[in-house]
């Protein structure tokens, strides 16, 4: 089932914790017409949509047509500019082919604890790939200061499995 | 630690449940003995190290979302600590 625009307004509010009603007031509009577009009898004005992709945060592209913007590619920062290991996080990010998308954010100290404990990484899917993923290269790696997309994986059904640190 | 579950048309559940409740040094000397079971070994020093690099996370970013889950039917469950 595809996600229409009203269903992913819904989902982004619920994500920034907003009510209908703080929401409608952010866009000066009725509570009622944001209970329009999220069940799609209507759609928000044009002249709208770059404050409420702003307050969403997201861009009006991502709003639109749900596709979420690329991720940068893999950048090596310099050592002076690296953050503390302990302030990273690794996000697993899974969309799957039926629609479905998982988010997992770790904090990267918890990984490295995790690691050191000999505890196997969750699955986050059913996706073999993952159970191939050497996490204590992508360890290393953050130690030399890679961040961003570091893992992608698609699979035969569709399923991408991306692995980004940030 | 709050748990939201939406799943329409049913009503939606938000469950906050306070975090010490269940990451605490109780849940670290217990949770050795419930891992051995599903193969993970570890002691209880190791628990409560986990437990509390977890609890210093959690207080350093208070927005942490620690797994969001959004099925195509519009089913969501999000937790955070």
């Amino acid at each position: 089932m595809e996600m229409t625009i009203g269903k992913r307004i819904a989902a982004l509010r619920r994500e920034k914790e907003l009510k209908q009603d703080d929401l409608a007031q952010m866009l000066q509009v009725s509570p009622q017409a944001v209970s329009k577009w999220e069940n799609d009898l209507t759609c928000p004005d044009i002249a709208l949509l770059p404050q409420l992709a702003k307050i969403l945060g997201v861009t009006v592209d991502e709003l639109l047509s749900g596709k979420q913007e690329q991720q940068p590619v893999v950048t090596l920062v310099p050592e002076e500019q690296r953050k503390d290991i302990k302030d990273m996080m690794l996000r697993v990010v899974v969309d799957s082919n039926d629609g479905d998308k998982v988010r997992v954010n770790l904090p990267m100290a918890l990984v490295q604890v995790a690691l050191e404990m000999g505890m196997d990484m969750p699955q986050v899917s059913g996706n073999s790939a993952m159970k191939e993923i050497d996490w204590n290269q992508i360890i290393e790696l953050v130690r030399h200061g890679a961040m961003g997309n570091l893992v992608e994986v698609e699979s035969a059904d569709g399923d991408i499995v991306r692995i980004f640190v940030e | 630690m709050k748990i939201v579950v939406v799943n329409p048309p049913n009503k939606d559940i938000r469950l906050t449940i306070p975090t010490g409740l269940v990451l605490n040094r109780l849940t670290a000397a217990i949770a050795p003995c419930c891992l051995q079971n599903c193969g993970v070994n570890i002691t209880g020093k190791q628990a409560a190290a986990f437990i509390r690099e977890l609890n210093r996370f959690r207080r350093a970013h208070p927005e942490w979302v620690l797994v969001e889950v959004q099925s195509a039917d519009g089913e969501y469950v999000k937790v955070k600590l």
